[in-house]
């Protein structure tokens, strides 16, 4: 019974974590921690948006969305524009990218 | 034939005059001996902002949304800030109180120097007393405020409680004449109430009196956003601080030095290069000088503070 409960435990703990989204942005011009904080600030603005990591010196942001939330490409644009910067690139990661 | 020969001549020596004049006005040799590596230390993940008091260095631990404490010899006191802080970013020391400039939540948080929250004050925004990217802050003797509000493109005024008084620069406009901003990150003032604005994308400082007149200033060729390494040049200047003696010094972010200047902007010394090793920066962000003229940097891609002291 506990291996069973257990089992079950890992399986549904799986799909949560495999129901949400992963996102990579391509961002020109990163550079400054003021730049990056503020990129950050409008991202984590958009909805659904549970994690985000900045890697600077690729340009790359990659955000973690929760389940049932989709992120639009025209929405990540906008947000990246906010905040001074455009957006280079735009790609839905698939699990275990 | 003869004529064209003097032509060429005369041509090529205005130019070589021209350069000459160029070098020696934008090329000033250090004034001062310079300083020398002490220590490094710290565990970080972006430290920003730094600010001493009489026996202590607080750092923003920006990622890890904290203040850490420690004393003159990087051993480490204490830390917080964590429930309330967003990304802490330039910090300065007034009348015992630390004033931390908190980017995400747009507010300026104020904690006694034992780490106690006392007040907070801003709100998200772009009308008076509203901030978008709050990066450093400075208060003059009266208990007035002023903040670099980077994304407003804007230094605020403002009394101790808040009421806004002016502003320099443009809300949401960046400019390159004097007075207008580009993204500023820092502000500091001198002890005659002078404003000194660390008018980051600009490449340069520039200066007001205590009544908010524009003064001078300078960073490269005629202080236009003309980025270089030269002495006296800038490639983004992310914080500036005033010595004990009323030097000004900055943090030269993408050249990885600090430099330090006389108040009416004259050159006079500069320290560090890029690296990892003992004395190198990736990326200082901001600078702080002790009352005995030490020097303290906080090193962001190496994710640590150093200790500098002038050369004897």
């Amino acid at each position: 019974m506990k291996n069973l409960i257990f089992a079950l435990a890992l399986i549904i703990s799986g799909n949560v974590l495999a129901a949400d989204s992963q996102y990579q942005l391509g961002v020109n011009g990163l550079a400054c921690p003021f730049c990056v904080y503020g990129l950050e600030k409008q991202l984590s603005k958009l909805p659904g948006v549970k994690q985000i990591e900045t890697d600077v010196k690729q340009g790359e942001v990659r955000l973690l969305v929760k389940e049932g939330v989709v992120l639009t490409e025209p929405l990540a644009r906008e947000a990246v524009k906010k905040s001074g910067f455009s957006l280079r690139s735009f790609k839905k990661l698939n699990a275990g990218e | 034939m003869g004529g064209s020969v003097k032509t060429v001549l005369k041509f090529f020596g205005l130019i070589v005059v021209l350069v000459t004049i160029f070098w020696l006005i934008w090329n000033p040799s250090p004034q001062e001996p310079g300083y020398i590596f002490v220590s490094a230390w710290g565990e970080f993940n972006d430290p920003i902002g730094i600010a001493v008091s009489d026996t202590e260095v607080y750092v923003s631990d920006s990622r890890h949304r904290k203040i850490q404490v420690f004393d003159f010899d990087g051993n480490f006191r204490r830390a917080f800030g964590e429930k309330e802080l967003g990304r802490p970013m330039n910090l300065t020391i007034h009348e015992q109180e630390l004033y931390v400039a908190d980017y995400w939540n747009d507010k300026i948080f104020i904690y006694s120097l034992d780490g106690k929250l006392r007040r907070s004050i801003g709100q998200a925004g772009k009308g008076p007393f509203e901030f978008d990217g709050v990066a450093g802050v400075a208060v003059n003797n009266k208990g007035e405020l002023f903040v670099a509000d980077f994304s407003n493109q804007r230094i605020q005024h403002l009394r101790a409680n808040g009421e806004f008084i002016e502003q320099w620069g443009t809300t949401k406009k960046v400019g390159i004449k004097a007075g207008e901003m580009n993204y500023p990150t820092d502000v500091a003032i001198a002890a005659d109430g002078s404003l000194y604005v660390a008018d980051g994308y600009n490449d340069r400082i520039q200066v007001f009196s205590s009544e908010g007149e524009f003064l001078h200033k300078w960073g490269g060729p005629f202080a236009l956003n003309i980025s270089g390494s030269g002495p006296g040049w800038f490639a983004t200047v992310s914080s500036v601080a005033i010595g004990p003696q009323g030097n000004v010094f900055a943090t030269d972010f993408y050249n990885n030095r600090v430099q330090k200047f006389a108040p009416d902007g004259t050159f006079l010394s500069a320290f560090g290069e890029k690296g990892t090793g003992s004395g190198q920066f990736d990326r200082p962000v901001a600078v702080a000088v002790a009352k005995d003229g030490t020097v303290f940097v906080t090193d962001l891609g190496n994710n640590r503070v150093q200790k500098w002291r002038a050369k004897p």
